[in-house]
């Protein structure tokens, strides 16, 4: 098999991974050396489907023992197995970078033979790219679930970035739907990276030249729409796991229907709307200061899919508004629906210097379509007087096309009859089975 | 009315923001290449002269910040129609009222000046991942390219940080010149089309199939998007990009 064949081969099967960033590492290397990493991190490209290409996003292999449900390289499923050799991955990534088309690699793996000794190819592939080729790339690696504690903390001197995927959102869904992965192979070695980054930190605080581990942080993913988790629990979960574990993100991927099984759900198309709720959440919590018991709850488990959880919360807390632009405080002017934290920057830069009115917002580029029912300019609504709830919401419904058309007078009308959609009554889980919750992240 | 006419150099501009600073009677300040006589304005010549710019940098620096210098670079390389006279305004304001002044993002100048820095920004952004490298000799590279921007200048600590040990050659085919590194510092040379076709004859890049074949494999179907695609990789981009271009076409 060619060097084509297996990118070709290992690159679809890599595809489903959500993570592309190149961010959160200073990596810098000496004149002579190729490689240096922006803190900002830098899109190389994008692919049709809008997503970015940052890093060469590859598999080492896909040929895997376990047999997980949702999963397109499970051993049950009939494709063409693939895998690299050190010295491919190495080259493969060394020309690339060279041509500017990548910012690092992305190096994940089926799980070969066993965690050990797929964890140890993967470490060794990086080490090589590291100390033989004095590559200052960024490199985010995979952890493989169950693998040691010793191979995880080699890993995470040489990658900037290390992730182990939660998956699924719930313990019930990962016995259902990937029998053979347990929780504790994927929460230990989380907790394990976490207690040595800040172990680093506070080295590093006294002795400068303490060598990084994992500068990027780590990160996880998980599937949405695979399992019958709600986005409270999906949301709860990514809560903990910022507050326990200080994850730099965490992924929410759509699923996918790529395989025909009996405990996935038939969907047409993959849950892309609600995927984009969860991160509006997600952004919420990281750069608004929302918690996430303030966007959902058991009363409302699940995101309303016509307004983004922000102006869901502003509707519910009537109290808070309206806010006067000139006076509320930044953290109070963050929650307000339709402002972001590079308007509320220019706001309050701007006040320092004058009372704002509305022309002024519009001239600093503010958007005034959702925020114009939240706030007040010197006392004063934008073109609204009183906004009710129940206006603030028919104004803010997304316009859907009429479904009724101008009958022709020529032609015979075609008569469509509405279509409702019966959601299947799907039995995800098997009853007994019980939530052992331990101590580690009892959300999970 | 008086057009002020500069050599096209940075130094150049400050010499003419020196003289046209307390000059009521102003029109415009543009480079000499890109002079349009007009009916209103006659022309005035300025020679640059390095002792002068040096003290608007230094007067800069000093009085009101260097976020406020830098601005005036960016402004001057964002090469948009009137961000010279655009620069002398700013000029003008900062001295009246402050530095401060910057913080007023309502304030008509202020926010153009805010508005042109950020595209140049965001440009730089995209350069620092669009342009393309391809090998014309073993760990020499040349690439192509046309910003909108002139880039060139702010990509290089960039180009020279991270490429450090690899020969490169990056045209700026817009603006006809290119930077020229050498493994140990890098030159602004004039460079034209018939220096870059001399330079690509003959040689094929390997790794541009199989950057094209990775960057099609990538793609998830079942979401494809070519709007968002097209909002983040603008298209008058790609035409540098081989990987979006036809696999019988040869890059540029």
């Amino acid at each position: 098999m060619n060097l084509m064949d297996k990118l070709t081969i290992l690159a679809d099967a890599a595809k489903y991974d959500v993570s592309c960033s190149s961010s959160g590492s200073t990596r810098q290397g000496a004149k002579g050396t190729l490689g240096s990493a922006a803190k900002a991190g830098i899109c190389h490209s994008f692919s049709a489907d809008g997503r970015c290409i940052s890093l060469l996003k590859i598999l080492m292999t896909n040929n895997c023992i376990y047999d997980c449900a949702y999963c397109l390289n499970r051993r049950s499923n009939d494709k063409p197995r693939a895998m690299f050799t050190v010295e491919e991955i190495v080259n493969l990534t060394m020309d690339f970078y060279r041509r500017n088309y990548i910012e690092g690699l992305f190096l994940s793996s089926a799980i070969v033979s066993s965690p050990n000794y797929t964890m140890e190819l993967l470490v060794q592939i990086v080490e090589n790219l590291r100390y033989q080729k004095q590559f200052h790339g960024y490199i985010h690696l995979k952890g493989i679930p169950g693998a040691d504690p010793r191979l995880i903390q080699r890993a995470g001197q040489v990658a900037d970035r290390l992730s182990i995927n939660m998956e699924l959102p719930s313990e019930k869904s990962l016995t259902f739907l990937a029998p053979e992965k347990q929780k504790q192979h994927i929460l230990l070695p989380m907790q394990q990276i976490h207690q040595e980054i800040v172990q680093h930190r506070e080295t590093r605080a006294l002795a400068r030249k303490t060598p990084t581990f994992v500068p990027a942080g780590q990160t996880t993913q998980m599937i949405v729409g695979a399992s019958a988790d709600n986005d409270l629990q999906i949301l709860r979960l990514s809560a903990a796991l910022y507050q326990k574990f200080s994850m730099k993100r965490v992924y929410f991927s759509a699923y996918v229907p790529v395989n025909q099984d009996s405990r996935l759900p038939q969907i047409a198309q993959p849950p892309m709307l609600r995927e984009n709720r969860l991160y509006q959440a997600d952004w919420l919590m990281r750069f608004y200061g929302f918690q996430a018991q303030e966007l959902l709850d058991e009363s409302n488990p699940n995101f309303d899919p016509d307004f983004d959880p922000k102006v869901i919360w502003a509707i519910r807390h009537p109290e808070q508004f309206p806010m006067e632009i000139n006076a509320a405080p930044y953290k109070q002017l963050l929650r307000v629906p339709g402002l972001g934290v590079r308007c509320v920057q220019r706001i309050v830069s701007a006040r320092k210097t004058a009372r704002l009115d509305f022309d002024d917002l519009l001239r600093m580029h503010v958007s005034l379509k959702r925020a114009q029912y939240f706030i007040t300019c010197k006392g004063k609504y934008y073109r609204v007087k009183d906004p009710q709830p129940d206006l603030i919401l028919r104004a803010l419904k997304p316009k859907v096309r009429s479904p009724y058309q101008q009958l022709s007078f020529f032609e015979e009308p075609a008569v469509q009859t509405p279509q409702v959609e019966v959601l299947p009554d799907q039995a995800f889980f098997p009853k007994a089975s019980a939530n052992t919750a331990t101590d580690l992240l009892p959300v999970f | 009315m008086r057009t002020y006419l500069y050599d096209g150099s940075f130094d150049g501009l400050l010499t003419a923001y020196f003289y046209a600073y307390k000059d009521k009677d102003i029109y415009d300040i543009c480079r000499q290449t890109h002079y349009q006589p007009d009916l209103l304005s006659k022309p005035h010549d300025i020679s640059t002269e390095e002792d002068k710019a040096q003290r608007i940098v230094t007067s800069v620096q000093q009085t009101l910040s260097s976020q406020t210098m830098r601005n005036l670079y960016l402004l001057y390389l964002s090469e948009l129609p009137r961000c010279d006279f655009l620069g002398l305004q700013y000029l003008r304001l900062c001295y009246q009222q402050g530095a401060a002044v910057n913080l007023a993002k309502h304030h008509p100048i202020i926010r153009q000046v805010d508005d042109t820095c950020r595209k140049v920004k965001l440009e730089l952004d995209h350069m620092k991942g669009f342009l393309r490298f391809q090998e014309i000799e073993p760990l020499v590279f040349y690439a192509c390219f046309a910003p909108d921007h002139n880039q060139l200048p702010l990509l290089q600590p960039h180009l020279e940080r991270r490429f450090s040990d690899q020969k490169m050659i990056v045209f700026d085919e817009k603006r006809q010149y290119a930077l020229v590194y050498n493994l140990h510092h890098s030159i602004m040379i004039p460079f034209t089309q018939e220096d870059a076709q001399h330079l690509l004859q003959n040689c094929h890049d390997n790794c541009i199939e199989l950057f094209r074949r990775y960057f099609h494999t990538i793609t998830i179907s079942q979401r494809s998007n070519a709007k968002l695609q097209a909002g983040y990789m603008p298209h008058r981009y790609r035409k540098y990009m081989p990987e979006t271009q036809p696999e019988d076409k040869q890059p540029l």
